[in-house]
């Protein structure tokens, strides 16, 4: 059976460094990275992720956008997209879903949360 | 814990993995500081830093983000924080009591930066974001790293270049 695919898209090349480490060292998950939402929404019609998971301050296309894009996409209109962000206010959370994500998580991200999130839509 | 387990878990630990190389493959001086927000920001959850340098005269700002300079043009401002001992080199996390019952909450970071033995610049945290409840051991560990790459990034020789 072929690895599940996740969509990585950050604009700090550290948290990309970070979550592919941790992806690697306790999933058999395969990932591809981009660095904006323009590139994510292209690279998730080019690669069809299992699941992206999107920062959203980024710089030419924030991730709430990015997020809109992809909804309006057959490719990706029913891929999980997982929002990731400093911000934890309740009305920055809201308007994440309100952008058609299907879940959120605050940085620092805890990588044992990150895992457990993603394997609870890809299992393991 | 044996020393070689520990080493073993520090190379395993994800964030300290992602930030040594992000800081040893930075380009320049710009890259280096673009380098620390990264780290700062997404490892430790603080979204307002300043670095400083440490001199005979001012002890002024030289980077920051997220802060009025103006409100923290010198690490004077921070002199109730147990300054000299990061100045000598220790780290500190100045607590207060947090709003949800008697958790403490981390509220400042100070880091001395290392180069050629000697501490050459202090990296503060001044706020850590709300949901960073508490500082803890993997979170030293990262500050040491701290202390150490980002001294040999911007201050000692064949370094990208000054703060």
């Amino acid at each position: 059976m072929a690895a599940k695919k996740i969509l990585l898209v950050d604009d700090s090349k550290t948290a990309l460094m970070m979550e592919r480490a941790i992806l690697e060292k306790r999933t058999s998950y395969q990932c591809v990275t981009a660095s904006d939402g323009l590139e994510a929404v292209t690279k998730a019609n080019d690669e069809h992720p299992d699941l992206i998971l999107m920062d959203v301050v980024m710089p030419r296309m924030n991730g709430f956008d990015a997020c809109k894009k992809m909804r309006e996409q057959p490719a990706t209109r029913e891929v999980p997209i997982v929002l990731l962000t400093t911000r934890g206010e309740e009305s920055y959370m809201e308007a994440g879903f309100q952008s058609g994500c299907n879940d959120y998580l605050t940085k620092p991200v805890n990588g044992e949360e990150l895992v457990s999130l993603l394997q609870s839509y890809l299992g393991e | 814990m044996s020393a070689s387990a520990s080493r073993m878990s520090d190379r395993e630990d994800p964030r300290l993995e992602a930030a040594q190389k992000r800081l040893r493959n930075s380009v320049d001086q710009a890259d280096t500081l673009e380098a620390i927000r990264e780290i700062v920001t997404n490892l430790l959850g603080c979204e307002e830093i300043g670095l400083f340098n440490v001199d005979q005269k001012s002890n002024g700002l030289c980077w920051s983000f997220g802060i009025d300079p103006n409100q923290h043009g010198t690490l004077a401002v921070f002199e109730d924080s147990g300054l000299q001992r990061v100045l000598q080199g220790e780290f500190h996390v100045a607590q207060t009591v947090g709003e949800v019952g008697c958790v403490k909450t981390p509220l400042r970071v100070f880091v001395p930066i290392r180069a050629n033995g000697r501490t050459v610049a202090v990296l503060v945290m001044l706020k850590l974001l709300p949901q960073k409840l508490e500082f803890d051991e993997a979170d030293v560990k990262l500050v040491h790293l701290l202390s150490d790459e980002v001294g040999r990034a911007l201050f000692e020789e064949n370094a990208n270049g000054n703060a």
